[in-house]
């Protein structure tokens, strides 16, 4: 068996045919030999028989009468069989009668059994003669066998020879034949490396055959089919999910190109973010430390930012932040960084150590920031304060660089704002300074370092003091007096102002109340009042408590709030401005003028007074447009029931005008700075100054 | 010899026995055992012969003797045999007459003179004449009227003659195979 699965099918097929064929052969040549041989030999036997029985037949008259002579004659007539080897008469006594002999030393002497058969490598016939039924003797024949050997063997030769014939006969069929079965199978094998190698699937079986391998061909032609079907959805498939990822990658690519931005640039303004100035910052100063060429860096804070934001809100506040990133960009080169460190600040990297040419770029931003501004409908008038630290004479590292702009830009803030400083070294002095108070000032209310000056306010109707402004007053036991210019916004940024104007009030109350007790009593008192309050829940409850520990009556009460806290999101300060009316205090709008109120706004919410900005004062009588907006002012809050108070009044010209134009108070260096209490003892017992 | 009589085979094979010489030199003497082989002789040349539907024995084999038996005592072995499986019936033809009742009828040399003048009144039909000249043998030789068979003797064997006219004019048949054992004898001419 593992001959045929080695061997090719065409072999194999040969193989079958010729053994089938072969066998057949055989198996007929010996049927045919042995019949031949079994039917010859019958043939030999009848013939002996036949002999036989005509000498039988021919000697019973001799064996009867016992004529030997006649006997010898008939039995002598069997010479020319050429087969016989002797022939003999046995008499019925079994006694040898007569005999012939061609060979002797065969016969035997006495008779053998009748039939036949063989004896001495001869075929023997032996005959009954009867006569009247009476046995009277047989017949002896011994025939040789060598001569029908010979022909036996002939035969077979012949035979033998036909076989290898028909078997070189079969063997030439046989490879013909097999061509039938095995030519459809050698083309489809053929057919099926082709594929296997060139991975067409295109190709296609012939079918040469209606048989099984017509059938296995036509079979695989459809798996063929089938398989250039899925192929081909496998292809589109492929395509499909090429075209994806190409999509994806895209999109990926896009998605990360927009993190990159976003993780470099500012999402509002499109401008670099910190990180990524800081990364400029860096390469910037690797730069200079390699080829020695320095740069500039600005640090920008627009002024008053945060006042633009809670009153008008954030929208605006935004979009103006936009507007004013677009202007600071157009001012600069294409190698310059401008970008947007958070809220209102905006830093610059200028590849220029000039400082003639930092000079004139800062002048120009500040210009451009200077330009009115059309946002959401509001024109907007806005500056900004900058502050600038030359590399590498104000600094060798990033935290260092951008430290020392930012302290010039501190610098250019308290000098007023809307310029420009270059930092020195001095500015860290102050800042240190700043510092300072900072720490001491937490512990000042404690210590008891503040004290409470009162500033008098005086009617313009009835030239007599009716109220007076606390002002907190710290002298610290090393520093000295400290400017509440100085530590007041200090106070507001760390928070510590709402302990500050609690203290002060608790503080005022009680002197106020003691002039109260003096007789004094519709003397006004007015506490400045942070925003930071308010975002506090208890700033009502805080200021009845204070009302009830010292007794001051509310209605006597004034708190000064600023003008940023009229923003648009101002629902719970409305409310908390209420609960403080309903204790009789009095709400009054300081230094109106600075931010954008609305006048819807200022109606609703529970005012008594405007406090008009010193700002506007000081120019009275020099610039129009101030003294048209004063009067604008006042006409507007008489119009809304308020009354107006004009701080910051120092000339009598200033006073007149305000005067002139229905100015309900005033308050100012003309009539009283603010003073300690025992001095305004001195003023409100001044004749003529409060009604007693 | 009388073991040799109880049974067919073993006559028929002694019988083949005297025939092949062990009786040869007894020709001369008309003794028992010759007549024994003339019996065989007489019942084996039946068994060549074929008779005419005519014959009216046929139911038995009569074998009739002329006056006086040339078989002696040898006869009495007959009597014992089947002939085609009809009995042996030896009989004395006392009355010519009666010629036709028998198979065979055997003549001795003494009577031939007498049958031939007897046969003259009535020849017989179908009926198988042998002689026997065994013991004459001036008669051997030539034919004679009636007679178809002549037993004779040849040097120490016994023979026999054949007169072929004489069976032709019988209706009588004899085989070849004992025409090719016999001789041949006419009538003088």
């Amino acid at each position: 068996m593992q001959f045929f699965n080695r061997s090719s099918i065409r072999k194999t097929l040969q193989l079958v045919l010729l053994t089938v064929s072969s066998a057949a052969l055989l198996m007929a040549i010996i049927g045919f030999a042995i019949n031949d041989w079994y039917v010859s030999k019958q043939q030999l036997y009848s013939q002996l028989r036949s002999e036989a029985s005509i000498i039988a037949n021919n000697s019973i008259a001799a064996l009867t009468f016992g004529d030997l002579e006649s006997a010898q004659r008939t039995i002598a007539s069997l010479r020319n069989e050429n087969n016989i080897i002797a022939a003999a008469l046995y008499s019925s006594d079994s006694t040898l009668f007569a005999k012939f002999e061609n060979k002797p030393g065969y016969l035997p002497l006495k008779p053998l059994s009748n039939g036949q058969g063989e004896y001495q490598g001869l075929l023997y016939q032996q005959l009954a003669i009867a006569l009247d039924q009476d046995n009277i003797g047989s017949i002896l024949l011994l025939a040789d066998l060598s001569q029908w050997r010979h022909q036996q063997y002939d035969r077979l030769l012949t035979v033998f020879s036909l076989f290898i014939l028909a078997l070189l006969g079969a063997l030439f069929i046989a490879s013909r034949l097999q061509n039938f079965v095995t030519q459809p199978l050698i083309s489809l094998a053929k057919t099926v490396r082709t594929i296997t190698k060139s991975k067409d699937y295109r190709l296609r079986a012939q079918v040469l055959s209606k048989d099984e391998i017509g059938l296995l061909a036509s079979d695989f032609n459809q798996m063929l089919d089938q398989i250039q079907l899925r192929d081909e959805s496998l292809r589109l498939a492929q395509e499909q999910l090429e075209e994806k990822v190409k999509e994806r990658t895209q999109e990926l690519q896009i998605l990360t190109k927009e993190l990159q931005h976003q993780a470099h640039h500012d999402a509002l303004t499109g401008l670099a973010n910190r990180t990524h100035f800081d990364e400029r910052l860096r390469t910037s100063i690797a730069g200079v430390n390699d080829t020695g060429a320095g740069f500039s860096v600005m640090f920008l804070d627009l002024d008053r930012f945060k006042m633009v934001n809670d009153t008008l809100g954030h929208d605006v506040g935004d979009a103006l932040l936009v507007a004013i990133a677009q202007r600071l960009k157009a001012c600069l080169g294409a190698e310059d960084t401008l970008a947007r460190l958070g809220g209102d600040e905006f830093a610059v990297l200028l590849n220029d150590a000039n400082h003639a040419h930092t000079q004139t770029i800062a002048t120009q931003l500040l210009t451009q920031v200077c330009n009115p501004v059309e946002v959401n409908g509001y024109n907007l008038q806005m500056s900004t304060s900058i502050g600038v630290a030359m590399v590498p004479k104000d600094g060798s590292d990033v935290a260092t660089i951008l430290k020392n702009a930012d302290t010039a830009m501190y610098h250019s803030k308290e000098s007023g704002r809307n310029r420009v400083t270059f930092f020195n070294q001095d500015m860290n002095l102050r800042l240190e300074r700043r510092l300072l108070l900072e720490n001491h000032l937490r512990d000042a209310i404690e210590q008891k370092q503040l004290s409470v000056h009162y500033q008098a306010k005086w009617s313009c109707a009835e030239h007599r003091l009716i109220g007076v402004e606390a002002l907190v007053r710290w002298f610290h036991p090393t520093l000295g007096e400290v400017s509440p210019e100085e530590f007041v916004p200090l106070a507001e940024e760390c928070g510590v102002i709402v302990d500050i104007d609690r203290y002060v009030m608790n503080y005022a109350c009680q002197d106020l109340l003691a002039l109260h007790t003096m007789g004094f009593t519709d003397l006004q008192l007015s506490v400045n009042f942070s925003p930071r309050h308010f975002s506090q829940p208890d700033t009502a409850k805080a200021v009845a408590e204070i009302l009830h520990t010292t007794g001051f009556p509310g209605a006597r009460l004034e708190l000064e709030i600023t003008e940023s806290l009229l923003g648009p999101d101002t629902e719970d300060i409305y409310e908390q401005l209420q609960a403080i009316h309903a204790l009789g205090v009095e709400i009054s709008i300081d230094d109106f003028g600075r931010a954008y109120s609305s006048l819807s706004r200022i109606k609703q919410l529970p005012l008594h007074t405007l406090k008009i900005d010193r700002d506007f004062i000081r120019d009275l009588g020099q610039d129009a447009d101030d003294e048209t907006l004063v009067v604008t002012i006042i006409t507007m809050a008489h119009n809304l029931n308020l009354k107006v108070v004009a701080e910051g009044i120092e000339t009598e010209a200033q006073y007149r005008f305000v005067v002139e134009n229905n100015c309900d108070l005033v308050q100012g260096f003309l009539f009283s700075r603010p003073v300690e209490f025992s001095q305004l003892l001195g003023l409100v017992k001044q004749p003529g100054a409060v009604r007693g | 010899m009388l073991g040799l009589l109880l049974s067919r085979r073993r006559f028929t094979a002694k019988l083949a026995i005297a025939l092949a010489g062990v009786y040869c030199g007894l020709v001369m003497a008309e003794d028992p055992k010759q007549q024994v082989v003339k019996a065989a002789f007489v019942f084996n040349i039946a068994k060549f012969v074929s008779w005419p539907a005519t014959n009216q024995s046929t139911n038995q084999l009569r074998i009739c003797s002329y006056n006086t038996s040339p078989l002696g005592t040898g006869g009495e072995l007959l009597k014992r045999r089947k002939f085609h499986g009809k009995p042996v019936v030896l009989a004395t033809l006392e009355q010519w007459e009666g010629i036709n009742r028998c198979t065979i009828l055997l003549v001795s040399a003494d009577n031939l003179t007498r049958f031939e003048s007897d046969r003259l009144t009535a020849e017989p039909k179908s009926t198988l004449v042998i002689a026997d000249f065994t013991q004459h043998d001036d008669l051997a030789g030539v034919a004679y009227e009636g007679v178809h068979v002549s037993l004779v003797r040849k040097g120490t064997r016994i023979g026999f003659e054949i007169n072929l006219t004489g069976l032709e004019e019988s209706g009588l048949k004899v085989s070849s195979e004992l025409l090719k054992l016999a001789d041949i004898v006419e009538r003088p001419r």
